[in-house]
């Protein structure tokens, strides 16, 4: 378990799986995601297994501080060569969007990314007319890279796909680090 | 085969695998390249099976008119539901540097890729430091979309990586289908063919 201020990340579990069908079957949740294919219980279980134990991606589930599941972060690509990480982050429970449980997860996945997972650069994407994920982004220290243009297509028109980055100097200039640790020492 | 002005496009085949093993296992190539451990016959030919079942990715081996093979080029990660695909170039035989063999390839490859595939879109990564490939991107249209900070770490330091894509309405209309070859003698050098063994 990690754990940050208004959330926290653990394992998923097979018992998840019902939840991430909901989620993804939503049309107002998928609009912002890249996959194309309503997906099934049985694809689900597949891709669930899958993933266990691939060493270049995790997956996360995010709870509340009380418990309570409301979405799904993680890493996907891990490339520990260049020590850089595509990342990605749902919010399913839409009762929860709005009230910074997103940025907080976000924060919390990057510090491990940097404290613990030794990464130099985390990376996403994101289509441009997704506002909320892009001002969530920016808030947690991710900057514009570049603009990937009309690189998907998506309610009848192509869209433009930003690219934003966390390098790991920024982050520990932004975060005070490692300050804090020096200071425990002396 | 495709042809372009003085160079044509073929299918690899198994008795190519030497070449390439010889090709990839040049320094002064490499570094150009996302790859870095040396490559063996074995994982090459592992490597050739592999893509002949995947729908994703074609390679092509770069010939001279005169039937010399001088580098390779391949589109990947082909994605037809969006429309897109990247594609990746290496001229490997030193001498064939700098005479517009790979304006000429990469601009036989993307008419191959608009008129032919349907594709909306080709994009390719370069590394920031590779001038020679980044002219030959721009002379036919690229336009640079992202720099990737620091994706890359290679002789001891964090470089950059560019993304460059084109879109097929600007290739129509653009001037890079229809520069003359050979006077202006720029090629393209070396981008490199993220995620494959090419």
């Amino acid at each position: 378990m990690i754990i940050g201020e208004k959330t926290r990340l653990r394992a998923i579990e097979r018992s998840d799986i019902p939840a991430f069908l909901r989620w993804f079957n939503d049309p107002e949740v998928r609009s912002n995601l890249t996959a194309t294919w309503p997906p099934s219980q049985a694809g689900e279980e597949i891709w669930f297994e899958k993933q266990l134990g691939d060493e270049n991606r995790h997956n996360l589930a995010i709870e509340t501080a009380e418990g309570v599941r409301i979405g799904v972060l993680g890493f996907h690509e891990i490339d520990w060569k260049n020590r850089c990480a595509g990342c990605g982050i749902v919010i399913g429970e839409k009762s929860f969007w709005d009230q910074g449980y997103g940025t907080d997860a976000l924060q919390t996945l990057l510090r491990f990314a940097f404290d613990e997972l030794n990464l130099h650069r985390v990376f996403l994407h994101v289509f441009d007319f997704n506002e909320r994920g892009i001002r969530c982004y920016e808030k947690v220290g991710f900057q514009h890279e570049g603009r990937l243009r009309q690189s998907r297509f998506t309610g009848g028109r192509y869209v433009d796909d930003l690219v934003m980055t966390v390098l790991r100097d920024d982050w520990l200039e932004q975060h005070d680090w490692p300050a804090q640790g020096a200071r425990d020492d002396d | 085969m495709l042809l372009g002005e003085r160079i044509r496009l073929r299918a690899p085949e198994r008795s190519d695998i030497p070449m390439f093993v010889r090709w990839f296992n040049d320094p002064e190539l490499l570094r150009y390249l996302a790859m870095y451990l040396p490559m063996s016959q074995a994982a090459e030919e592992q490597w050739f099976e592999a893509q002949l079942n995947d729908s994703s990715g074609h390679v092509f081996v770069i010939e001279t008119s005169e039937g010399v093979p001088i580098g390779n080029l391949d589109l990947f990660d082909i994605d037809s539901k969006n429309g897109q695909a990247g594609c990746g170039i290496s001229i490997c035989e030193k001498p064939y540097l700098n005479q517009g063999y790979g304006t000429d390839a990469l601009r036989t490859l993307l008419n191959f890729a608009f008129r032919e595939m349907n594709l909306h879109r080709v994009f390719l990564q370069v590394f920031d430091f590779n001038e020679r490939a980044i002219g030959c991107y721009e002379k036919l249209g690229f336009r640079h979309e992202a720099r990737l900070r620091d994706a890359h770490f290679l002789e001891g330091r964090y470089v950059d990586e560019l993304i460059m894509g084109l879109l097929r309405e600007e290739w129509e209309a653009g001037e890079g289908r229809g520069v003359v070859v050979g006077r202006q003698a720029t090629t393209a050098a070396q981008s490199p063919p993220v995620g494959d063994g090419t």
